[in-house]
Order: C-alpha cells, then sequence, then structure tokens
C-alpha cells in the first residue's frame, strides 16, 4: 500500500512564498525540513505571478509609519482583521523585505539607495515596494536561492491528500507523488501549511491551475478551525478570451490612464452606479456594477463588457500600457483599435485557517502560514499586503515550528492510512462513467452564480444542494488508470477537497446576513455594526460568531 | 484544427506513440495550451504536461512545438501542430520531461549570494543594481526552452547550456556576489558554446544568451 515512508521535523506543504520563507526559517533553527509541492517548487502559485508589490511601510516615497499602514489594512479589512496579526503584519513588514535582499532579491530603487515605493489602492500612502511589475518572480528567485544554500530537501509535484493526527495533534501527511505514481506517508512534528487560497473554485480566475484549496480541506480535515471563508475579493477587470486566458489580470492601470467601460448597447454604464468616478470608483463597486450589468444581459457575445482605450494615443497606450498591448495582442486584439472584453475574476481569499501569533492553528503541531490562513486582511484585502503576508508569517510559522523538532514523532494510525489509500485511488477504479470534468464545470458554475460577488439567501442555499449533489456524483467519477502522472487523478482528489471548501464557504455566507467588505448580499445590502464578527466554521460544518479582535482600531458605528 | 500529440507512458507503452486529434476550434488567439486542456477536459485524452500560470510567467509549459521549443500558453495554436516533450530531457509520460540533472547541475553551481558576513542595516544596503543587464537576466522564468534548443547540448553533455550560464551571469553580474563564477563558468563548458544564437531565439524573455555568455 504504502511505497514510501519519509521522515522530517517539519514538512512544509506548499511552496510559494510562505512555503519558501517557512522553510528558510525552520531550516536556520537546524531543523530538519522537507518542502512538498503540488506543482514545481516556486513556480506552482500566486506568489511567482504577483506583479504590483510588497507594502512595507518605510516611508522611503512619502511619509508613512506602521500605524497608518495599520489603520489602512483595518479599514480596508471592514474590522474584521485580527488586529493582533495586523500589528505584526505592519511592524516586520519592512524587516523581511531586507531579508529578501540579503537572501539575493534586487528591488527597484529611486535614484538615491533607497527603494522606489508605488501608490496603491486603498494605501494613505505611497508604500508598495517592487521590481518593476515582476515582483513576485524576484522574490521566489530570491527564496529559492537562500533555500539551496540551506540545502532544503524539496519534493515537487507531491499532492498532500490528508493530514494524519494522533491524540488531537498532527503527526504528518500522505501525498501522491504525481512523478512516480506513488503513495507516500510522511512523518513530522510540525506541519506547516501553505498551500495558498482556492479561487479555482470559480470558472474566472486570476489564479494558477494549483491554487485549488487543497489546504483548506486538508487543515478542515485535521480537524481545525477556519474563519472568514465567506470573504473572497474579486478583481473587476480580467480577460474574457481566449480561453486559454480567461480570467487573467488586466492591471488596474487601464482605468487608471482613462480607460472606458462600456456595455453591449454602447453605454458607459458606471454612470448609473458611480456617476462621480466612474470607472476610478473603488474595486467592489466596479465589480458589483459589471456584474449586474452582465446578469441583464448587457454582456458583449464573449460574455463581458468592452474596456476601450481606443481615444487615448497610441503614445500612452504603448508608454504606460505596454505589458497590456502585449497581452491583448497575444491573443489577437489591438488594444490601439479596439476595446478589450473585460469581466471580474476571483483573485484571493481572505479567509482561512485561524491562527495565533505563532501562526499555529486550533490543532496542536499544525501551523499555517500566506493566503491560507485567514485574520490578516478581514472581509477584503488591500494590494501589496499579500506578499507581505507570505513572508512576515512564514518566517513565524518556521520559527515556530522548528521549535517542535526537539520533541518526539508521535505515532501514526495505520489503519487511517490504508483508509486513505483506498480513497485516493478509488477513482482509478470507479464504476460509472462521469467525467471529473464535467463535476468541476458544474460546480464552478455554481459557485459564480450562487456564491460569487453577488449573493441571496436563495442562491446560497442552491448552490448547498448542488454541492451535496455533485459530491453524489463523485462516486461515480472514474479517472484512467495509470498511476504515473495522472492528471485526472489529481483533478478528481482537488473536487473532492474543492467541495468541502465550498461547503464552508457557502454555509458561511448564508449565515452573514449583512454586507461587508467584499461579501454582498443583495437581500442585506447594508452593512450591520453587531456584524463586527468572524465566522469561524469547523469539523461537521460546526458554524460559530466570535467577535473580532480589537486591540487598537475600534470598530466604526459600534459603542 | 488538426493536432498530433506524442503519447508515452514508459510504465505501460512499450515505445512512443503519436495520437492524432481533430477539434473545433475557431476561438481568435488560442494558445496551444488552450489546446490540451480542451483535448483533456472535452475529450478526455488523459494527456500529461504542465501548466500553472498561463501567462507566460511560471516557465513550467515549454514542450516542442513543431519541433521548436516555445510556452504552451503563449505560443498560437495552429491548424496541424506537432506537439512533442523538450528535447535534451528525458520524458517521464507524454509531454512531461524530468528536469532532475538539470536540477542537480545547477545546485553544483552554488546558485546563490556568496555574500560577506555584514548584514544590512535599517537603510537598504546602496548595491549598485542599477546594471540594467543585471535586472533583465533575473527574469529568466526557467523554462529549459533555451536548453531545449540548443545543439551543443543535445550532442555533448559536458556542456552546461545556456539556463546555467545565464543563471552563472546573474551571479557574476550581482555587485554582492563574492564567487569566481567566471571560473565556474569556464568549468561548465562555456567554450563550447558556438554561439549559434539558437537559445536566444527560443527565449520567451527575449533574452540574449549567447552574448551575455560571451561577456
Ligand atoms: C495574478 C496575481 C497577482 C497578484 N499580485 C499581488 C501583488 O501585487 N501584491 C500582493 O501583495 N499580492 C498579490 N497577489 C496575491 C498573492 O500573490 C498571494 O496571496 C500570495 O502570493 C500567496 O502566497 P502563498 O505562498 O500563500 O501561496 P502560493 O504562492 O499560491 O503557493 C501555494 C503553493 O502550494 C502548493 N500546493 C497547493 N496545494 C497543494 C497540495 N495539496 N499539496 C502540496 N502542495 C500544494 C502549490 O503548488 C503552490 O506551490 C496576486 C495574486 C495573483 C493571482
Ligand atoms: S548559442 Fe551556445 S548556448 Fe545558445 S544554443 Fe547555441 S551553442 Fe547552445
Ligand atoms: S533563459 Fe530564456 S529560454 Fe532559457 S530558461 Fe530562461 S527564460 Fe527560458
Ligand atoms: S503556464 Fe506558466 S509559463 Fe506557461
Amino acid at each position: 500500500m504504502i511505497d514510501d515512508v519519509l521522515e522530517t521535523d517539519v514538512l512544509v506543504v506548499g511552496g510559494g512564498g510562505a512555503g519558501a520563507r517557512a522553510a528558510i526559517e525552520a531550516a536556520r533553527n537546524r531543523a530538519r525540513v522537507l518542502i512538498v509541492v503540488k506543482g514545481l517548487y516556486g513556480r506552482s502559485g500566486c506568489t511567482v505571478m504577483a506583479e504590483g508589490g510588497y507594502n512595507a511601510a518605510f516611508g522611503f516615497a512619502e511619509e508613512d509609519s506602521p500605524q497608518l499602514h495599520f489603520e489602512d489594512t483595518v479599514k480596508g479589512g471592514r474590522f474584521l482583521n485580527d488586529q493582533r496579526l495586523v500589528e505584526i503584519l505592519v511592524k516586520e513588514a519592512p524587516e523581511r523585505l531586507i531579508d529578501l535582499e540579503w537572501y539575493g532579491a534586487a528591488f527597484d530603487r529611486l535614484k538615491t539607495t533607497l527603494l522606489s515605493q508605488r501608490a496603491f489602492g486603498g494605501s494613505s500612502a505611497r508604500r508598495t515596494c517592487h521590481k518593476g511589475d515582476r515582483t513576485g518572480h524576484e522574490m521566489m528567485n530570491a527564496l529559492k536561492e537562500e533555500s539551496m544554500r540551506l540545502c532544503i530537501d524539496v519534493l515537487e509535484e507531491v499532492m498532500v491528500t490528508s493530514l494524519l493526527t494522533s491524540g488531537g495533534a498532527v503527526c504528518g501527511a500522505t501525498g501522491y507523488h504525481i512523478v512516480t505514481g506513488q503513495f507516500l506517508l510522511i512523518r513530522a512534528k510540525a506541519v506547516v501549511l501553505a498551500t495558498g487560497g482556492g479561487s479555482r473554485i470559480y470558472p474566472v480566475t486570476t489564479n494558477p491551475f494549483q491554487k485549488t484549496g487543497d489546504g483548506y480541506a486538508l487543515a478542515y480535515g485535521a480537524g481545525a478551525e477556519l474563519m472568514d471563508m465567506e470573504m473572497v475579493q474579486f478583481h473587476p477587470t480580467a480577460m474574457v478570451y481566449p480561453k486559454s486566458a480567461r480570467g487573467l489580470l488586466v492591471t488596474e492601470a487601464v482605468r487608471g490612464e482613462g480607460g472606458r467601460l462600456y456595455n453591449r448597447k454602447g453605454e458607459r454604464f458606471m454612470a448609473a452606479y458611480d456617476p462621480e468616478r466612474m470607472e476610478l470608483s473603488t474595486r467592489d463597486v466596479v465589480t458589483r456594477a459589471l456584474f449586474t450589468e452582465l446578469e441583464m444581459g448587457y454582456g458583449t457575445p464573449e460574455g463581458g463588457v468592452y474596456l476601450d482605450v481606443s481615444h487615448l494615443p497610441d503614445s500612452i497606450i504603448e508608454g504606460k500600457l505596454s505589458m497590456m498591448v502585449r497581452q491583448f495582442s497575444d491573443a489577437g486584439v489591438d488594444i490601439r483599435r479596439e476595446p478589450m472584453v473585460i469581466s471580474p475574476s476571483a483573485h484571493h481569499f481572505m479567509g482561512g485557517v485561524r491562527i495565533d501569533e505563532n501562526c499555529e492553528t486550533s490543532v496542536r503541531n499544525l501551523f499555517a502560514c500566506g493566503e491560507v490562513a485567514g485574520g490578516v486582511h478581514g472581509a477584503n484585502r488591500l494590494g501589496g499586503n499579500s506578499l507581505a503576508e507570505t513572508q512576515v508569517f512564514g518566517r513565524r510559522a518556521g520559527l515556530a515550528a522548528s521549535a517542535r523538532a526537539r520533541d518526539r514523532f508521535l505515532p501514526v494510525d495505520m489503519d487511517r492510512v490504508e483508509e486513505e489509500y483506498r480513497r485516493v485511488f478509488r477513482f482509478t477504479k470507479g464504476r460509472g462513467r462521469t467525467s471529473v470534468y464535467s463535476l468541476r464545470k458544474s460546480l464552478e458554475e455554481t459557485m459564480w452564480k450562487n456564491a460569487g460577488i453577488v449573493r441571496t439567501g436563495e442562491g446560497l442555499r442552491k448552490a448547498l444542494d448542488d454541492i451535496r449533489s455533485i459530491r453524489k456524483a463523485l462516486g461515480k467519477v472514474r479517472v484512467e488508470p495509470g498511476r504515473r502522472y495522472n492528471l485526472q487523478l489529481v483533478h478528481a482528489l482537488e473536487l473532492e477537497g474543492m467541495l468541502t471548501t465550498a461547503e464552508m464557504m457557502v454555509r458561511s455566507a448564508l449565515m452573514r446576513t449583512e454586507s461587508r467588505g467584499a461579501h454582498y448580499r443583495a437581500d442585506y445590502p447594508a452593512e450591520d455594526p453587531a456584524w463586527v464578527r468572524n465566522i469561524l466554521v469547523k469539523k461537521d460544518m460546526e458554524l460559530s460568531t466570535r467577535p473580532s479582535v480589537v486591540t487598537r482600531l475600534k470598530p466604526e458605528g459600534v459603542p | 484544427m488538426r493536432v498530433k500529440v506524442f503519447r508515452y507512458d514508459p510504465l505501460r507503452d512499450k515505445k512512443p506513440w503519436y495520437q492524432e486529434f481533430k477539434v473545433d476550434i475557431k476561438e481568435r488567439g488560442m494558445k496551444v495550451l488552450g489546446v490540451l486542456d480542451y483535448l483533456n477536459t472535452e475529450l478526455g485524452a488523459g494527456i500529461a504536461y504542465r501548466s500553472s500560470c498561463r501567462s507566460g510567467q511560471c516557465g513550467s509549459c515549454a514542450i516542442m512545438i513543431n519541433n521548436r521549443p516555445g510556452l504552451a500558453c503563449r505560443t498560437p495554436a495552429r491548424d496541424r501542430m506537432v506537439l512533442e516533450p523538450l528535447k535534451n530531457f528525458p520524458v517521464i509520460r507524454d509531454l512531461v520531461v524530468s528536469h532532475k540533472s538539470t536540477r542537480e547541475r545547477m545546485a553544483r553551481l552554488r546558485p546563490f549570494l556568496h555574500r560577506g558576513t555584514q548584514r544590512f542595516t535599517g537603510e537598504i544596503e546602496p548595491i549598485s543594481l542599477r546594471k540594467t543587464k543585471f535586472k533583465e537576466l533575473k527574469d529568466c522564468i526557467e523554462c529549459y526552452s533555451c536548453l531545449g534548443g540548443c545543439p551543443v547540448k543535445e550532442s555533448d553533455d559536458n556542456y552546461a547550456g545556456p539556463t546555467l550560464m545565464r543563471l552563472i551571469a546573474r551571479f557574476e553580474l550581482d555587485p554582492r556576489d563574492g564567487a569566481d563564477r567566471l571560473a565556474m563558468a569556464v568549468e561548465e563548458g562555456l567554450y563550447k558554446c558556438t554561439t549559434c544564437g539558437k537559445c536566444t531565439v527560443v527565449c520567451p524573455e527575449g533574452f540574449r544568451i549567447h552574448e551575455d555568455v560571451i561577456e
């Protein structure tokens, strides 16, 4: 049954910015570390795609302070943030950026020796450090180089399928080795989850293929508590076609430079939603406006609306939007002459596994950091805060996890492992004829329609029904029998986790009878001061609420 | 549109074979990756290939497209195209190749900053990192297209190949790095490169690899 057993002090699941940083810190503290990545190390997550930058209140560009960064973040998050975590984020973000340069990164400089910092939505000072429009790539390279120095073991293309527990504490994980087809048992004294978010639960997303939210389902399965799962950020402007590019980010700079939005009837529809700011309104307002237009049937045949810059001089388009010119000319569209077709795209999960200041979850020996963890961003994330989050909390998770290296290995329940083995490979022996892709499509569609940008009680209940019936149909899925690089098997396993994650999201969204940040309920369109509370979910879909953690900034409207 | 795809599962097939597909895709700007996704999700073809970002940022998806290395996510799909795994790498299955020996060779280069012990404090180290070439070289997405296109690498494994030369150059140009990278490059077969320029042609980032190697 088991093809191989591995042992390590600290097992890091996920090889994005957060996972790499956690591994580095644990290795520096002399723990044995193993990084396990579903795709390629450093190249299968969002980190490598992040363009905009990294928020750190150095105050090089203009007057700024951690306090100001704190306030922006909490206000942006509509007071759902765990303020203890935000304090840590704003205080440590600059130090962690210096670490990155120490590892080999080189962020852009002004004419002086100081870092260049750009303005980003929701920030009251220019605070976002960057390297051109490839900040995440630069970070990832540096992190990879540093992990080479520390000789950290990396196992690529292994999908972790479950976490193992012993007496309520985590003691390892099981994995499907995609390249060899092996089933692995990995024993560890501590596990750091860094699997990123799950925007792939939606059909249109800016995220890479691997981001199916596996970490949420893994943590849930191990009994950990998750929070704010209803909070998903949608980016208003993303590509619609060709299919292979659907959902890819269209930078906000297009609207910044004067791009105009039109519906099929040629109306500049933003006039109806925000006549003053028009296209330059905030992300959530533009996203909802677009959504409404599409729902009313005013979309283009391709299923988006037009974003037009053709009225601008060519020189501006070529000079300031060169990346977009390339991205769209790849798709056969000359944006100097024709409008782009765009629509909103799922971008980021604010919620996730609940952690304390040392990134430990409610399950002993299980740590979480990066997008898979919740609490830092509250109900809405500010651009640039995530890259900082991966570094600040990655380090903390690695540090705390490495302290467990002195413990003993806990015993592994082999019956549980065998059960998991059967669960994983049952798909290759399935009797039915259902294609895993048709089921994934139904899940994505119902989530988009019923648990997406605009939600209602009725829609959410429908989504819950759909999730139930898709789960039933899962029993009829059959994938091809080969063990080696079996993508169908990977996709089926992902789907099973996505169903769990989706259910947590929908149930939380149903419970939150108000609109706040990224969560919009058409049947409860106003923010309700009584709802400055986090929704928690754990085993057996048990929901509860808890007042948000406040340290320095009192919520608006609450006495 | 007709597509021919290299198929090979070393555990099950005696030898590689090709599978032909006829697909009805008329979309403007369709990419090779889009066709592969279509074959798998709509036709259940079960082809093994790598992909992640869909936008030329992660370097996972390089394959041979009509006998030329390229990123599946950025190369336009054409009628009668032939898709094969990247050359100069062992095949794991179908279009997926093993990077193992390349990685091991890379590790031998000690590809990390050989820095002093003094840590930067407060104000960030005033490094003269404005050299444009240095910055550009760091943008390599490690897709290995250039390795798949290098004729010297094909016949002589003593040559480390363009990707690794690029890596060495990245450190050579970094003012913070203290190792003798030039010696390293020579050891890795720098002089074997014929400066034919094939690697430069296929690099999706548009690096002038062969010119930077000579540097
Ligand atoms: C297009 C885009 C642009 C962005 N721009 C910015 C920006 O400018 N500034 C900013 O601050 N944020 C930005 N973000 C958000 C930010 O990039 C992410 O929130 C952050 O990088 C997440 O890092 P992470 O390490 O948590 O996860 P990721 O980097 O996504 O890594 C997740 C890792 O987990 C692995 N994994 C997943 N499931 C499993 C499993 N079951 N087993 C093993 N491994 C698994 C994956 O293979 C991957 O390696 C952007 C996001 C996108 C998509
Ligand atoms: S220029 Fe040198 S490295 Fe590039 S393909 Fe030719 S021989 Fe190979
Ligand atoms: S140098 Fe260019 S072709 Fe070679 S690996 Fe880097 S990006 Fe790819
Ligand atoms: S999928 Fe990332 S480069 Fe092609």
